[in-house]
């Protein structure tokens, strides 16, 4: 299991690859081609780059045996970290008790408790953290970029905004928040989109009209937010990130558009893959580059803006999930995407789980409870493993 | 302790507010020789009951100096009733106006100004940004600044060579205090103490009404559903409930206080399992717009829809203006307000 050094030559490029998007796109990625070109044109991938380079012979194998078991266990781990939520809140309720409320026999306050605020918390806090590791991937990939997140193309100060102007200056309109959100995100990437298009849109356009739409919504909302400042109390933890107060409302809000971006994320694995080579090479190998930036920066949208919507600005997961499924089990997305998947539904789970009961009778939003867990053991894989950039090593 | 502070402070900026001080200190050792335990120890004594603010001999002349305790502990000495008033809040200025004087500088709202007469006065900014040009140019006696006013702008305003005075209003008994606190500084401490009792009359009148009914239990989100920010007992609006007639949910919670705040969120599993008679939230913005829309939200959210407060529809929205900021004298508005809710409450009770 250990992640010592079986990724020796290829990391160092990567990585100063990863640094400078876009702009070292060829130089970078030629290096690289030549074990990535079968890795690209392999699809299905089962074998993985490992056989293109006589020299990763070896550790692929290691590696083929991590990706099945990290297969197997993020599920699991996913699984316990429900049970986990469904079994502990601020609340106790005895086995027994629980067992009752399930079955719909038991105390009415147990039995709300668990139906009406638990299961759909837990069902929100899985799909939210799914929905924006998988973007997180997705960008990491376009961007080829090591610190792209849903933040990066406008997503959270776009949704982040348009909830503020609702919360903040029209309270009366205060059901409309989670589509006003999910406007707000897909606006703000539009918008970061059609600047960074000239003919095309490269990675690094899309990063730095990223930066700048950034900065720019970002100023509206410090200005509202100073305008109105006796009213930020009642938005801080939308800010934050938190599921305080979901239930089945929510759930019935986003699961359309969840299922809907979570299938095309399974039709994202093999552009995805292409696309890590940089646009020279994708383009070398006849793959219509503009058309699969623009469907994963779509897809990623979608999701990140489903999770936000429901979530409020929870930044860590699609920032930091990817980063460690990758050091598990490397970049092809066909096992990176769904690692990463069930990796953030457990690690969000977990946390708001954490967030509801372990400070009874406060409720902390999740998201402090997010980068509290998560940014440790981040820490301690980049110690002891490295982190790989978005490209295929 | 925090006197201390501010008179480091004053000292380090200039030598004039620091012979004031000392006097003021003085002052306070002589006055209040007989128990000098007791205010030295405490030094600011937020829980006195109303009137305890003034410092120096009650009956003082209007020619005579007057030393005040503002909200904050601090004290300030007026050698005359000052003449140029500046206010940073709109409690303040209703109160200033109802004991009978006028200001030179107003607060910055978006509301309609109230009274009328101060519409004119020159706008100087709120409590959360102060127009330090605007205050410089006004060159007034005194500006009287709410709690909540940052520490850099109080020493600034205070470099304008300007007194500042600190009222607060987190709970009925600082609204009262503040009155009390203009009146002396004014010499108005008849009129003062007038408004005082008809809070206080007010307060009798619900503590009659509520004598032997059941206290309903309320619970009251601040801001927006969504963030579920619960009022604690320290607030206005938790102090307002109580004193309205009706018992605070949250403070059934004492670990929610420990968080230091005057909100805190309170987990939903708690909300659920106190199930509360009523629940109140505290908006900004057209109250009966916001209560259609408050309605819906609870109604339509499975976590809350069960509760009792729910089911039997006893949500009210509460205005801002009354019960987030500072009511000054229209606390008996506010508490009228609510406790008509909290009486149908109890009679539906029953």
């Amino acid at each position: 299991m250990s992640a010592g050094g079986e990724t020796t030559s290829a990391v160092p490029a990567a990585e100063a690859d990863g640094r400078l998007p876009g702009g070292s796109a060829s130089g970078a990625s030629s290096a690289s081609s030549a074990s990535s070109a079968s890795f690209a044109s392999s699809g299905s991938a089962a074998a993985g780059p490992a056989g293109a380079a006589g020299r990763h012979e070896h550790s692929g194998e290691g590696r083929a045996w991590r990706r099945r078991i990290a297969l197997v266990a993020a599920p699991l781990l996913m699984a316990a970290a429900a049970l986990y939520g469904l079994t502990t809140g601020a609340v106790g309720i005895p086995a027994r008790e629980l067992y009752a409320a399930l079955a719909g026999s038991g105390d009415s306050a147990y039995e709300q408790i668990l139906w009406n605020l638990r299961i759909p918390r837990v069902a929100i806090g899985a799909l939210v953290g799914m929905c924006l590791a998988i973007a997180g991937c997705l960008l990491q990939g376009v961007m080829r970029n090591p610190l792209a997140d849903p933040g990066l193309i406008g997503v959270s100060s776009g949704a982040g905004l348009a909830a503020i102007v609702i919360m903040i200056i029209f309270p009366q309109l205060m059901p409309l928040v989670p589509l006003a959100a999910f406007a707000g995100a897909i606006g703000a990437v539009f918008v970061t989109y059609s600047l960074a298009w000239k003919g095309g849109a490269s990675a690094m356009r899309l990063v730095l009209s990223g930066v700048a739409i950034n900065a720019l919504i970002g100023a509206v909302t410090s200005a509202i937010m100073l305008l109105y400042s006796e009213r930020v109390q009642a938005v801080l933890p939308w800010l934050i990130g938190g599921l305080g107060g979901r239930s089945w409302k929510h759930l019935e809000m986003m699961l359309p558009y969840a299922i809907v971006g979570l299938a095309l994320a399974a039709f994202a694995i093999k552009p995805a893959n292409v696309m890590l080579l940089g646009d020279d090479t994708a383009k070398l190998l006849g793959h219509p580059v503009e058309a699969s930036r623009l469907f994963l920066v779509a897809v990623a949208t979608l999701l990140a803006g489903t999770a936000v919507s429901v979530a409020g600005l929870l930044g860590f997961v699609g920032l930091v999930v990817p980063h460690i499924a990758r050091m598990i089990v490397g970049t092809n997305y066909a096992y990176f995407l769904p690692v990463s998947a069930f990796g953030g539904a457990f690690l969000t789970v977990l946390a708001d789980t954490a967030a509801r009961s372990w400070f009874d009778p406060i409720e902390l939003p999740v998201g402090i409870l997010l980068a509290f867990l998560g940014a440790p053991f981040f820490l301690y894989l980049l110690r002891k493993g490295g982190i790989r950039s978005g490209q295929p090593a | 302790m925090r006197r201390t502070r501010r008179l480091e402070l004053h000292f380090a900026r200039r030598s004039k507010l620091w012979v004031i001080a000392a006097l003021c200190t003085a002052f306070a050792l002589t006055g209040c020789a007989g128990g000098s335990g007791k205010t030295a120890g405490t030094g600011v004594s937020n829980a006195k009951p109303s009137g305890a603010e003034a410092v120096s001999a009650a009956a003082a002349p209007a020619l005579r100096e007057v030393t005040v305790k503002d909200l904050i502990g601090q004290e300030v000495t007026f050698s005359e009733v000052p003449s140029r008033i500046a206010v940073l809040s709109g409690a303040d200025l209703n109160t200033v106006y109802k004991l009978g004087g006028t200001v030179v500088g107003r607060p910055t709202t978006k509301n309609p100004v109230e009274p009328k007469e101060a519409e004119a006065a020159e706008q100087i900014g709120t409590t959360h940004g102060v127009n330090l040009e605007k205050l410089a140019l006004l060159k007034p006696d005194v500006v009287i600044a709410t709690a909540g006013l940052g520490q850099k702008d109080a020493e600034a305003i205070e470099s304008l060579g300007t007194k500042l005075l600190f009222t607060s209003g987190y709970s009925v008994d600082e609204v009262k205090r503040s009155i009390l606190l203009l009146g002396r500084m004014m010499r108005k401490d008849e009129k003062a103490a007038e408004m005082v009792k008809e809070i206080d009359a007010k307060l009798a009148q619900i503590q009659a009404d509520m004598s032997g009914k059941t206290a309903p239990r309320g619970l009251v989100i601040f801001g927006s559903p969504a963030s579920l920010q619960i009022a604690l007992p320290t607030s206005l609006s938790g102090d307002l409930l109580a004193k309205a007639g009706g018992v605070n949910v949250a403070a059934d919670y004492p670990g929610l206080e420990k968080s230091g705040g005057r909100y805190a969120q309170l987990s939903a599993e708690r909300i659920i399992e106190s199930d509360p008679d009523a629940i109140y939230l505290v908006a900004h913005g057209d109250p009966q717009q916001v209560q259609a829309a408050f309605e819906k939200e609870m109604s339509g959210n499975p976590a809350w829809s069960n509760l009792r407060a729910v089911k039997e529809n006893r949500l009210l929205v509460l205005p801002s203006d009354l019960f987030s900021a500072n009511p000054g004298p229209k606390v008996v508005e506010a508490l009228d307000y609510l406790h008509k809710h909290i009486a149908e409450t109890a009679a539906q009770l029953q």
